[in-house]
């Protein structure tokens, strides 16, 4: 860090107006970036990060009020006219936003968007915009930019979409990139892939800014980090300092709360019991999902079982077909062909009144809790909605069951008669795992449950799924994208890619010997918070569709990759 | 949070909280709550009988002996008649957009919610309909069942209740999709009762605001109903029925349609900014979910 900070951040403040005039502080944040530098700011949702960044660019709607300094080349950004403020965006500093999707404009093919603001700037003519438009797509590593910038962003696989917006903010040559959580929508391995992209970029002599709730991410990438809750500044340090040593206990609840993978772990000596009683089980489940762009197949041949005290994960990027499952097992959408059956019963030819019956003893918690909840009815209602339509206990008894179940989830009971808006996300989870509870089921099916929070929320949530599974004697079904999650929680983990189960095993084996390349990949791409990510190449693709089940040591399942592709007749 | 308490969270109360800070829209419920009042006690309120003629006394100006507005060409008095024109204006708004919302619910919520063949028969019937001039429909159905007030009501009711069914259909559709849906479904809610105490009520911010144009939108059609002489049966009075009478001598006795006519214009307005208040009451609410 030597000579003149390229952004040098003072004492910004930002609050925002409400109807009624008073203003509620939103962030409050002194930072400075060198040239080439590289800043993680980290913090729960709502604590302030994107705010402030998007104040100093002026992209905060007319009810936020701004004060401070931000110097950026020579000039304080803090109230710059537009004008001024439109030529620094884009030339000066570039923005990355999470969803690619939603970014760039579905409507114009790259090329359009990629120039435009070259144009409006009039820094070049159309030539040589096209031109800088098709390096800025070679520099991410897009290949055959040329042709691919003649395309529209739905032409693009997910990663190339994010690269593509890379590409746009660094088209017009910003010496400072602001990252809005670039990663998080994104799958693991395309993760990867797009923090590489920007290290490069960073090799390049961009410096970036990455606003981050995933430390591990934060870790992998950046040399300084800022801690921000609630609107205001925690910690400011050095990376290295702050994994080895966070002084606020702010900071060290964030780093012991972010899940990490072990994979140290030495494999089971004794492996789980293999004669549990099996409580639910599938048996060449197939989904096809008839299109207009033709079929696809979201579940093809998955056969899973979940015993008695149970709790398998089943693991997968987004595509893998794991929530199609879940809701097939569920039998909120029908399958195309197999069986499920539950204790016993085949739930698939169940009858209307044997399918109610069955419906009480296997319940599903959802990805957004507050999307799930009824949105008309209290926290009180929402809970006592299962005992109503089982016809469970009087009015007076459900109520006092709904009462109990808040107790067990940790929700103030005074608070039942408020309506679900009125609580935090992690709050609604335990309001919707409660509702999920109330009919006592053997079975929890939870999909994601934990992805729509926040770090240090989901460790709580992650903590209570743990004790009630206990307590209760429940068995689990857990579907997550996290494979450390799925690692703490769960007895057997499944791993899933374009429809097909590519892994089953002991959690302990399949993280201590992962077989299948798939899953070694997934493993690698994992950036953990405590060590050194492991090493990691751009996966070539990998056949997760072909080969077999095939049993290599007790219950540790693999499809072998056959290795001759055989010719179908 | 502890703010947050006092303000009523329910679905109607939030919307009702809001819709209160818009003056011109409380405003105009007030007016129209008045107008209920006055038809409701019209038999108190009026110095005479809507019907009682008196030959001698003809066209006779406002303000003159005890005739606050006047008498018309049969000498009745035009204040009175204007009161129990009231009655006619409000129930028959009120009642045929009641019949309307009915047949909309029933027809829009369940195409939506079963979906499929009944989806596309219902929908495909609700097209044939739209297909319809709705005035025209009315006539036919006023002609076959007579012009008793209860007729008028079902004819109008029946003739306007299909863009009310496309937008509950269009409601439940898009609830649908909501994840609480599926919760339900997990947990073993029947897809009536879903359809009925769930959806419902996240549609009833936009019901209310289509009743709330529904209504002046009945009474108007009364009124072009009587203007083809098909409204209520004289000698009760309506304004579509006071106007057409008032036109043939309007150059001599304007005021004979103007009073109708300011009744009628104030009546609209109201119901408008009823709407209007309404919707913007209720539509934030839709944008917090997405």
């Amino acid at each position: 860090m030597s000579g003149e900070p390229l952004l040098s951040v003072r004492d910004l403040r930002v609050a925002f107006r409400d109807r009624s005039g008073a203003m509620a502080p939103a962030a409050n944040l002194s930072v400075d970036v060198p040239a080439n530098g590289s800043l993680a700011v980290v913090g729960e949702s709502g604590s302030g990060k994107t705010v402030s960044m998007r104040a100093l660019l002026g992209l905060l709607p007319a009810t936020a009020v701004v004060s401070g300094e931000a110097h950026f080349g020579g000039r304080d950004l803090i109230g710059l006219p537009e004008p001024e403020l439109r030529k620094v965006r884009g030339p000066g500093i570039g923005m990355i936003f999470q969803n690619a999707m939603s970014a760039l404009n579905p409507t114009r093919t790259l090329k359009v968007q990629l120039t435009e603001h070259l144009r409006w700037h009039g820094s070049c003519d159309r030539k040589t915009a096209v031109r800088r438009a098709v390096e800025a797509l070679d520099r991410v590593g897009i290949p055959e930019p040329d042709r691919r910038i003649r395309m529209y962003p739905f032409q693009l696989s997910g990663g190339m979409r994010q690269r593509a917006m890379i590409a746009m903010s660094i088209v017009a040559g910003p010496r400072l990139l602001i990252a809005d959580e670039p990663t998080t929508a994104v799958d693991v391995t395309i993760q990867r892939q797009v923090l590489d992209v920007l290290k490069q970029l960073r090799d390049d002599g961009l410096a970036i800014i990455m606003i981050t709730h995933d430390l591990g991410v934060a870790r992998y990438f950046c040399d300084d980090v800022v801690v921000m809750k609630d609107g205001r500044m925690v910690e400011t340090a050095t990376m290295k300092r702050f994994i080895a040593d966070a002084r606020e206990p702010y900071s060290r609840k964030l780093l012991d709360a972010a899940p990490d993978i072990d994979l140290r772990v030495e494999p089971d000596q004794s492996p789980a019991p293999s004669d549990r009683n099996q409580l639910l089980q599938a048996r060449d489940l197939v989904k096809v999902f008839h299109g207009r762009g033709g079929d696809v197949h979201a579940v093809d041949d998955v056969s899973v079982t979940v015993g008695a005290n149970e709790t398998v994960g089943v693991v997968g990027e987004s595509g893998s077909g794991k929530s199609t499952l879940a809701r097939l097992l569920m039998r909120l959408v029908e399958p195309s062909s197999g069986e499920v059956t539950f204790d016993g019963h085949d739930l698939l030819a169940a009858r209307r009144s044997e399918l109610h019956a069955l419906r009480r003893r296997v319940q599903m918690v959802f990805q957004n809790p507050y999307g799930s909840l009824l949105p008309h009815a209290t926290v009180a209602a929402n809970i006592v909605e299962p005992l109503r339509v089982h016809h469970v206990g009087t009015p007076a008894q459900r109520r006092a069951r709904a009462v109990e179940l808040l107790e067990l989830v940790g929700i103030p009971v005074h608070r039942a008669d408020q309506y679900p808006r009125q609580f935090s996300g992690g709050q609604q989870q335990r309001i919707a795992i409660a509702r999920a509870l109330a009919l006592e089921p053997q079975l929890l099916v939870c999909d994601e449950p934990t992805s729509a929070l926040d770090v240090s929320i989901q460790a709580q949530i992650l903590d209570l799924l743990d004790d009630l599974k206990h307590r209760l004697g429940l068995s689990m079904l857990f579907i997550t994208h996290n494979l450390a999650v799925a690692q703490r929680l769960c007895d057997r983990v499944v791993v899933m890619a374009s429809g097909h189960i590519v892994e089953s095993a002991p959690s302990s084996q399949l993280f201590a010997q992962p077989q299948h390349p798939y899953t070694r990949a997934l493993l690698a791409a994992a950036l953990p918070v405590r060590s050194d990510p492991p090493p990691w190449q751009p996966a070539t693709s990998i056949d997760t569709r072909s080969g077999e089940l095939v049993e290599v040591t007790p219950q540790h399942w693999v499809r072998a990759a056959t290795p001759v592709p055989e010719e179908t007749p | 949070m502890s703010e947050l308490q006092h303000i009523p969270q329910g679905e109607l109360g939030r919307g009702w909280a809001r819709f209160k800070r818009n003056r011109l829209a409380l405003g105009s419920l007030v007016f129209v709550g008045l107008l209920v009042a006055v038809a409701l006690a019209a038999p108190l309120l009026a110095p005479y009988s809507y019907a009682e003629q008196d030959l001698t006394g003809r066209f006779l100006p406002p303000l003159s002996d005890g005739h606050l507005l006047g008498t018309d060409e049969l000498g009745r008095d035009v204040f009175s008649r204007l009161i129990y024109s009231l009655r006619t204006a409000l129930l028959i708004g009120f009642a045929a957009e009641l019949v309307a919302l009915a047949v909309a619910l029933v027809i829009g919520m369940w195409a939506a919610y079963q979906g499929g063949r009944v989806e596309q028969w219902l929908m495909g019937f609700t097209d044939i309909m739209y297909a319809f001039p709705n005035y025209l429909f009315a006539v036919l159905l006023v002609v076959i069942m007579g012009r008793s007030p209860l007729s008028i009501i079902v004819a109008i009711g029946i003739a306007s209740w299909v863009n009310q069914a496309r937008l509950i259909r269009a409601q439940v559709l898009k609830i649908k999709t909501f994840e609480f849906v599926e919760a339900l479904r997990s947990i073993g809610t029947s897809g009536f009762s879903i359809a009925v105490r769930h959806i419902l009520p996240n549609a009833v911010g936009p019901l209310l605001v289509t009743t709330s144009f529904g209504i002046p939108l009945a009474i108007i059609a009364e009124s072009g109903l009587a203007i083809l002489g098909l409204g209520v049966a004289p000698p009760t009075p309506s304004w579509g029925g006071m106007i057409i009478d008032g036109y043939t001598y309007v150059l001599g006795n304007p005021q004979l349609i103007v009073a109708p006519l300011t009744l009628f214009g104030l009546t609209m307005l109201a119901f408008t900014w009823i709407g209007d208040g309404l919707r913007d009451a209720f539509d934030t609410g839709e944008e917090d979910r997405a």
